[in-house]
């Protein structure tokens, strides 16, 4: 064997261990293929006053795809994140109208909306693990409930709430946007509990249940953990909604759910459960956003719009599924 | 002085199976305790039991003489009772270090995990194993990319590591090499020394006489005898075992026929290295030496594993194409792996799937009934004597052995000209053993030739016609008649 051919081998397994240990790296780049892409036909898009408009309309998007991902590693899914988007909108809504607008009622209305969320979410958990069902006909069942709560709480679509809220989102502290603070903060949550141990524990879960209960992990109380997470960052994604409408509805977050699946299956999370990183989810995110935008700029048909945005999310995922074979290919 | 833990009554039922009937057990501290019993038996139900890996039905568990109510393995674990899993409790696609730390409260500060010093106690315990595992085997490499003795090897380091009380090991040395054995066996005895009690689980008549204490016999989920193993013997372990006077059988010399059924010739691939070999018809040819000097993998060529192969070969007078597992299955061939966990069981899937698998693949059937598939699979399963409810139940639920018949039904219903077998007694009670044998010497009066390789060799050296040991990829000794002996199979492959 010659040494070229030992360095070339070293530079393989360099890469396929790199993606292996970042699954994300991938999403990474097709973002920036995106962006080119985008900067080719529209270069004032790469403006950082424009990418910051951007990230802030994409907030809900990656704060529920973020969430997601902790159920999705656990082998399950959270169907009812939708309706659970509804949910907190009109509760968080109405607070703010009995509290007429003031900023503590602001801030009250917020926390019993992240309240609802994170309760929301550890119920599903709870109905799952005590009564041994399965998440995707639980949470789409408790989605339905979510919905009708939320219906009774504001009939129709409505409500006001001060500009403040729409500003606030638009504005920055420290020179920094808003939308970076809140960034930072869950991705802060993600490396705290990273090192408390506790997404490997969620990853075991996913990947071999009975190996992870047999290995001392509690196993119902880690899945309740991971559904209780995905209702608190839903409830986050909510008020980043509130942010940009500004008012409330019970029919707000309608198919929020599948959006933030895709998006977490795209930044190469395992729907089978075990592999993936809710980091990866976050650029999951942004791609799907990024994909709408290509269409637009580009100027396709409209008539053609959906079908594109079907394809390039297949595209995405099988480069994905692609990987992963390659991979495995190399463990043999 | 009270025993460590002691059970009393315990019993479980599995549905129909009566698992554990009425358990007594106890064990003291600081000795080497073995559980002994046929496939099937309760041996792996009972240690999941201990942990509240699975619950009980009724009955007592005393540690220390308290009563306890473990709610979980992690609690369990708090406690100082872990077991090593015959089935393995690792994660494929976590690293061997997270696996290793794997549900562990105390890794670091404040709850949080401390990576260094958790690589630091990683690679010390790896490193009890140095020499005799690949060097693959670092801390940050993905379980999934192990081969089955690694994988072995980090589900007991991940035990060990937390220097528990009372250890468990469900058929720990069961896929181990000879020289990883004896480091396991120099963990145990460390831990013994130091007032720790371990209980093992093993068919290995060797083993048990060799680090034992004592041993409890269990048949039929009940537990017959405790016995002194200083004051014990074979004969009297295996009486308790199967619950009747019992000899094993007497080497029987076969003459099988003249007549050449396979010929190899300068074979070559990965690891081997100008293989030429001829099978006669109805013949046992062993395959032996150290492990791992690539017995596995001629066997692996033959059927189909390594397409890129060079060499001739023959095949009752046809020459064969090893281009893939289909085509050696069309021509022939059959495969049972003792790893059945990689090359055999689907899991979850049922018995009844499990086993006609290779068949209908083979005769190429696109529809079937379920009356006429179970109407065929009947007196397969019959004849390896299987133990279950009910064909539809999944091959999860069985024992091992069990598990590892249903993989040998599996091909026998393919009518197989060549049998290949790797290893396949691994985790096979006595009793079942000899059937096996006995099974092997029915199929080849019958016409079948079985290449067979064995990391056991007394066993291959009373059962095989002919034995060939193998070092570094090449054949460098023919064994055959009064050269079957434990010496010259040594002085070959040590040569
Ligand atoms: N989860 C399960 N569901 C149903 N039956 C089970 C289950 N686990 C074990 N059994 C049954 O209980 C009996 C005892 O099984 P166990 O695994 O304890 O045997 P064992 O003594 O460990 O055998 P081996 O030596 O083959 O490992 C077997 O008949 C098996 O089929
Ligand atoms: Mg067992």
């Amino acid at each position: 064997m010659n040494t070229n051919f030992i360095k070339l081998q070293w530079l393989r397994t360099g890469w396929k261990e790199r993606f292996r240990k970042a699954p994300y790296l991938l999403a990474i780049a097709i973002v920036i293929i995106l962006m080119i892409l985008l900067g080719i036909r529209n270069p004032g898009y790469l403006k950082l006053a424009s990418l910051t408009i951007k990230l802030k309309s994409w907030m809900p998007l990656l704060f529920a795809a973020f969430g997601q991902t902790f159920v999705i590693l656990t082998g399950g899914i959270d169907l009812s994140q939708g309706s659970m988007i509804a949910l907190v909108n009109v509760i968080i809504v109405q607070v703010i109208m009995l509290f007429g607008g003031s900023l503590p009622g602001m801030l009250f209305a917020v926390s019993v909306g992240i309240i609802v969320g994170t309760l929301a979410g550890i119920i599903n958990g709870l109905i799952l693990t005590r009564l041994r069902l399965q998440p995707l006909i639980t949470t789409y069942a408790t989605g339905i409930i979510w919905r009708g709560f939320a219906l009774s709480v504001m009939n129709e679509p409505g409500g006001e709430v001060p500009m403040s809220f729409y500003y606030f989102f638009s504005g920055s502290f420290l020179f920094i946007p808003i939308p970076v603070w809140f960034l930072s903060f869950i991705v802060g949550i993600y490396l705290f509990l990273l090192r408390r141990g506790a997404v490997t524990q969620l990853k075991a879960i996913g990947g071999y249940t009975i190996g992870a209960f047999e290995s001392g992990i509690n196993v119902d109380r880690k899945r309740v953990l991971a559904y209780g997470l995905s209702g608190f960052f839903t409830a986050l994604a909510t008020i980043a909604i509130i942010g940009e409408t500004i008012s409330g509805s019970p029919l707000a977050g309608t198919g929020y759910e599948l959006e933030a699946i895709s998006s977490a299956a795209i930044g190469g999370a395992s729907l089978s459960g075990g592999f993936g990183s809710p980091i990866g989810s976050l650029f999951g995110g942004i791609i799907t956003r990024l994909v709408n935008d290509v269409i637009f700029f580009y100027g396709i048909d409209v008539k053609y719009q959906q079908l594109m945005q079907g394809l390039i999310i297949i595209l995405a995922l099988s480069f994905g599924a692609l990987l992963a074979q390659s991979l495995s290919r190399s463990d043999k | 002085m009270i025993p460590l833990l002691k059970l009393k009554g315990v019993s479980k039922r599995f549905g129909g199976v009566h698992a554990l009937r009425q358990c007594n057990f106890s064990l003291q501290s600081g000795e080497i305790h073995f559980l002994i019993g046929a496939n099937g038996c309760g041996k792996s139900t009972l240690s999941k039991i201990i942990v509240c890996a699975l619950e009980k039905d009724s009955g007592e568990i005393l540690y220390n003489g308290n009563p306890v109510n473990f709610s979980n393995p992690g609690d369990a674990r708090q406690a100082g009772i872990d077991v090593v899993y015959q089935e393995l409790s690792l994660i494929p696609d976590l690293s061997v270090q997270e696996n290793m730390f794997l549900g562990s409260r105390n890794q670091g500060k404040l709850g949080f995990t401390d990576t260094k010093a958790q690589e630091k106690i990683c690679r010390a315990a790896l490193e009890r194993f140095k020499g005799v595992v690949s060097e693959n085997l670092t801390p940050d490499i993905p379980v999934n990319r192990l081969t089955a003795d690694e994988r072995q090897i980090v589900e007991i380091l991940k035990v060990f590591i937390r220097e528990p009380k009372v250890i468990i090991l469900d058929e720990a040395s069961s896929s181990l090499h000879s020289t990883q054995v004896e480091i396991l066996f120099n963990l145990v005895r460390e831990l013994k020394e130091k007032g720790h009690s371990v209980i093992m689980i093993s068919h290995k008549m060797k083993e048990l006489f060799e680090i034992g204490d004592r041993a409890t016999i269990i048949r039929n989920g009940l537990t017959v005898a405790t016995v002194e193993l200083k004051e014990s013997s074979h004969e009297e372990i295996v009486t308790h075992m199967v619950g009747e006077q019992y000899f094993s059988a007497d080497k029987i010399n076969r003459v099988p026929k003249d007549e050449i059924f396979l010929t190899i010739k300068d074979l070559s691939a990965g690891k081997l290295k100008d293989i030429n070999l001829t099978l006669f018809k109805g013949e046992i040819l062993g395959l032996s030496g150290l492990q791992g000097q690539g017995q596995s993998e001629l066997l692996l060529t033959l059927f189909g594993g390594h397409p890129e192969y060079k060499g001739d070969l023959f095949l009752d007078g046809k020459k064969l194409n090893l281009r893939s597992p289909a085509h050696s299955v069309r021509d022939g061939f059959a495969y049972i792996s003792g790893d059945r966990k990689s090359y055999g069981v689907f899991p979850v899937r049922s018995i009844l799937e499990n086993t006609v698998l290779a068949y209908l693949k083979k005769t190429g059937r696109k529809f079937f009934s379920r009356k006429s598939l179970r109407s065929e699979v009947l007196p397969i399963l019959e004849r390896l004597d299987l133990i279950y409810d009910n064909l539809d139940d999944s091959i999860s639920q069985l024992s091992g052995g069990n598990q590892q018949k249903i993989i040998i039904g599996r091909w026998l219903m393919t009518g197989p000209k060549v049998i290949l077998m790797d290893d396949p007694t691994k985790g096979v009670d006595i009793k079942t053993k000899e059937e096996l044998y006995a099974l092997m010497k029915e199929l080849c009066d019958t016409g079948v030739s079985i290449i067979w390789n064995s990391s056991e060799d007394q066993e291959i050296l009373r059962n095989a016609d002919r034995v060939l040991v193998l070092n570094d990829g090449w054949i460098v000794d023919e064994l055959r008649e009064d050269r079957l002996s434990e010496y010259e199979l040594y002085k070959a492959a040590m040569a």
